[in-house]
């Protein structure tokens, strides 16, 4: 019961910051999807790609996201995403969002001596 | 070494070792099952199939072939389905909304996912953890139903608009490990009953006996129990149980991935029972759950009461056809239709329920799968019974294809008015022959020495201009041509005796033994003239009334209520103008009326003049009184006048 709550609350925490750093990268600029998952990886954020797909969709079928097909040099072409115009408003409210809660949770978590 | 297959997948080519390829197979399958649901699910299932395609060709570079590793390896870059769970549930693009799952507490609310009007179905299901169309059916039953009983307003269609505004709605997830399917693997019509068989973790038959049941009940019911009028019981059944078969048949979607299959029999979807169906496919493994058990129970009841029904209507069966040989001698006549007649009652009729009841004691008995040999003897057979059946009514209507009639006119010629019509003297009242009548044919024919008595003799009166009576007697006939028909007609002795205003009939026609049975009848018709009675006799009317013809409009057996009490009725007498004296009785009757009326009429107005007369007297004499008075009066005062001068 508490190793479940544990978990559920590490998830929570995840969640919406996963969304929020996905946007960050594609919002740098067009990005490919495993690509997103290596610099996820590489910055310490583990996600799995079978989480990734799907929400990159929900994003673009929310609007958020548009993409294109980019032609790759080895083989067919590849599905590079990149941010739309209300995405780009979604991000800001969502970054504005983060830096509220990191700046509270910074101040709780660290208190000043 | 493993076995290598060379595997073509979006738009590449790949070799796999064959347990590589199986792996790959099932973990693809699995996320097809997982993103099914999902919105834009086919899209992120294409994404995902390209994205595994892209890795697999970065494996396959400078290897002969993928191996296990290489897939356990792809595996772990996109992951288990079980384990993008939480990441896929956190991510809903419906903020302010959290799914059910997290909170303990259940609560109704419409599906936005899963819907067909406004999700309330789903949502109800949800709750319920159930099938969402299992509600849905229910809706619709509910619906018809309330269609069907006229009810004044809709309870379906009034309770979904209720829900679709009391409810809000929210995006729900798939709770149910069971989904009902109709499963093609193993149909008989649409595949219903066993998908429903599956659903309820039951056995095929035991659905299919429940479906079945009212119709072969209701049919027996139609059958055995003519007598009884309980057939309302029996049809309602009927068409319920078909109509709701139409309905899942239309409802319920065909089962066509494994995935589906899995969904159908409400195993867990991961990748070890994916792994599981595709080796050894569908064995069944049923654990008991406590409806599947009542189920179980209903079906056996359901084949007691068959039991019940079907060996005593075979043997009923039996025992009629047995009495019914005499009979089959007569119509039949030639060996070659005995025989037809004898395969097709043996194996078109008796072996269907022989069969049947086989059938069910093995299901008792417990034998899961039906023997081969058993099915096979048993088709041909009845395919022989269903031969021997056509031929014989071929063989039948072509013996019997033209009609004929021959005519003999008698004259009454008596001065007397009315003719007596009787039974012969020798001719006993009609006697009950059988305690139950296993066939209405069996006293309809007697067998005797020499002769058939064919009870088939019809009387009927015509009105006619003539002076006289005159009796016409018609002898019809079938045969396979007009002069074979006229042939079996005259062949048919009717004798009746006429003597002075007496006509006696025979109550049968007898046709000789060796002559077969071609639908002889008789028809007696009395054309009886204005003014003319005809008396028939109670004892031949009793003995007419049970009596069979055949004419181009097929059979006509006639037998009239046994009940009903003979010796009480009357003569019947027939007799014209019966009904224009009654008219002439009324209308002098009228103009009677109409005279005494008249006369009253001018006794009322002499009597009111003989009083105005008087009246009228009385008055001139008043006056006159008066007049006597005033002179009088005039007088008296002359005089007094006169007095005074």
């Amino acid at each position: 019961m508490a190793t479940n709550n544990i978990e559920n609350i590490q998830s929570q925490m995840k969640k919406g910051v996963l969304e929020f750093c996905i946007l960050s990268i594609i919002q740098r600029g067009e990005a490919y999807p495993s690509d997103i998952t290596i610099e996820l990886k590489e910055s310490g954020m583990q996600v799995l790609e079978g989480t990734l797909y799907p929400l990159l969709t929900r994003l673009k079928n929310a609007g958020y996201l548009e993409y294109r097909w980019v032609e790759s040099l080895s083989g067919p072409p590849r599905k590079y995403f990149s941010m739309s115009e209300s995405g780009k408003e979604f991000y800001l409210s969502l970054e504005k969002t983060w830096n509220e809660i990191s700046t509270a949770v910074n101040l709780i978590t660290k208190p000043t001596n | 070494m493993d076995k290598i297959v060379l595997i073509n997948y979006q738009g590449r080519s790949f070799s796999f070792e064959e347990n590589a390829y199986q792996r790959f197979q099932s973990y693809e399958q699995s996320l097809k099952v997982y993103f099914a649901k999902e919105e834009g699910g086919d899209e992120i299932i294409e994404d995902l199939q390209y994205r595994m395609a892209e890795i697999l060709e970065q494996q396959s570079l400078g290897k002969t072939a993928i191996s296990t590793a290489d897939i356990d390896n792809l595996i772990s870059a996109i992951g288990n389905p079980a384990d993008f769970e939480d990441g896929e549930h956190q991510t809903e693009s419906d903020q302010q909304e959290t799914t059910s799952q997290d909170s303990k507490e259940k609560k109704l609310f419409r599906n936005k996912k899963d819907k067909i009007i406004a999700g309330v179905c789903s949502g109800i299901a949800n709750y319920f953890a159930l099938d969402p169309i299992v509600i849905r059916i229910m809706f619709i039953l509910l619906t018809l139903f309330n269609v069907a009983t006229l009810f004044t307003f809709n309870l379906g269609i009034l309770g979904y608009i209720i829900l679709w505004i009391v409810l809000t709605p929210k995006v729900l997830e798939a709770n149910i490990t069971n989904k009902l399917f109709r499963s093609p693997k193993d149909q008989v019509i649409g595949g219903v009953c066993s998908g429903l068989a599956q659903f309820f973790k039951t056995e095929t038959w035991i659905i299919r006996l429940i479906f079945c049941a009212p119709l072969v009940l209701g049919f027996a019911s139609n059958n055995s129990f003519d007598r009884f009028d309980n057939n309302i019981i029996g049809n309602s059944f009927y068409s319920l149980s078909f109509i709701s078969y139409l309905i899942l048949w239309f409802i319920i979607p065909l089962a066509k991935s494994s995935t589906d299959y899995m969904l159908m029999k409400g195993e867990p979807i991961n990748l070890t029972t994916i792994q599981n169906t595709a080796k050894k496919q569908s064995i069944a493994s049923f654990t008991q759950s406590g409806f599947s058990k009542f189920l179980k129970v209903i079906a056996y009841i359901i084949l007691a009461i068959i039991l019940m029904v079907a060996i005593p209507s075979a043997i009923g069966l039996l025992i009629g056809l047995i009495y019914s040989y005499s009979l089959a001698d007569i119509v039949l006549f030639s060996d070659a239709n005995k025989v037809l007649a004898i395969l097709s009652i043996a194996l078109f009729l008796v072996l269907p329920i022989v069969g049947f009841i086989v059938w069910i004691i093995r299901r008792i008995a417990g034998f899961r799968s039906s023997s081969k040999l058993l099915r096979i003897t048993f088709i041909g057979l009845n395919i022989v019974g269903w031969v021997a059946t056509i031929l014989l009514i071929a063989s039948l209507a072509n013996d019997n294809k033209t009609y004929s009639t021959s005519r003999t006119t008698m004259f009454v010629d008596s001065p007397s008015d009315t003719l007596y019509v009787n039974a012969m003297d020798t001719a006993a009242i009609y006697a009950e022959t059988f305690f139950y009548e296993f066939n209405e044919f069996e006293h309809l024919i007697d067998k005797k020495q020499d002769v058939n008595e064919i009870k088939a003799v019809r009387l009927h009166y015509e009105q006619s201009n003539d002076s006289s009576i005159k009796i016409v007697i018609e002898k019809s006939g079938a045969g396979s041509n007009k002069i074979k028909a006229l042939d079996y007609a005259n062949a048919a002795e009717f004798a009746p005796q006429l003597s002075g205003n007496v006509l006696k009939l025979p109550h049968f026609i007898q046709v000789d033994n060796n002559i077969p049975y071609h639908f002889q009848n008789v028809l007696v018709t009395i054309y009886y003239p204005k003014n003319k009675t005809i008396i028939v006799s109670n004892k031949l009317k009793k003995q007419l009334s049970h009596s069979f013809k055949a004419d181009k409009h097929g059979l006509n057996i006639n037998i009239d209520d046994d009940n009903e009490n003979w010796d009480d009725r009357p003569s019947e007498i027939i007799r014209v103008n019966e009904d224009t004296i009654e008219d002439q009785i009324d209308e002098t009757e009228k103009m009677e009326t109409i005279k005494d009326a008249q006369k009253q009429l001018e006794k009322v107005n002499k009597q009111n003049i003989e009083q105005i007369k008087e009246k009228q007297k009385e008055l001139e004499e008043l006056q006159k009184e008066a007049n006597k008075d005033l002179e009088n009066a005039k007088k008296e005062l002359d005089e007094a006048i006169k007095k005074t001068k």
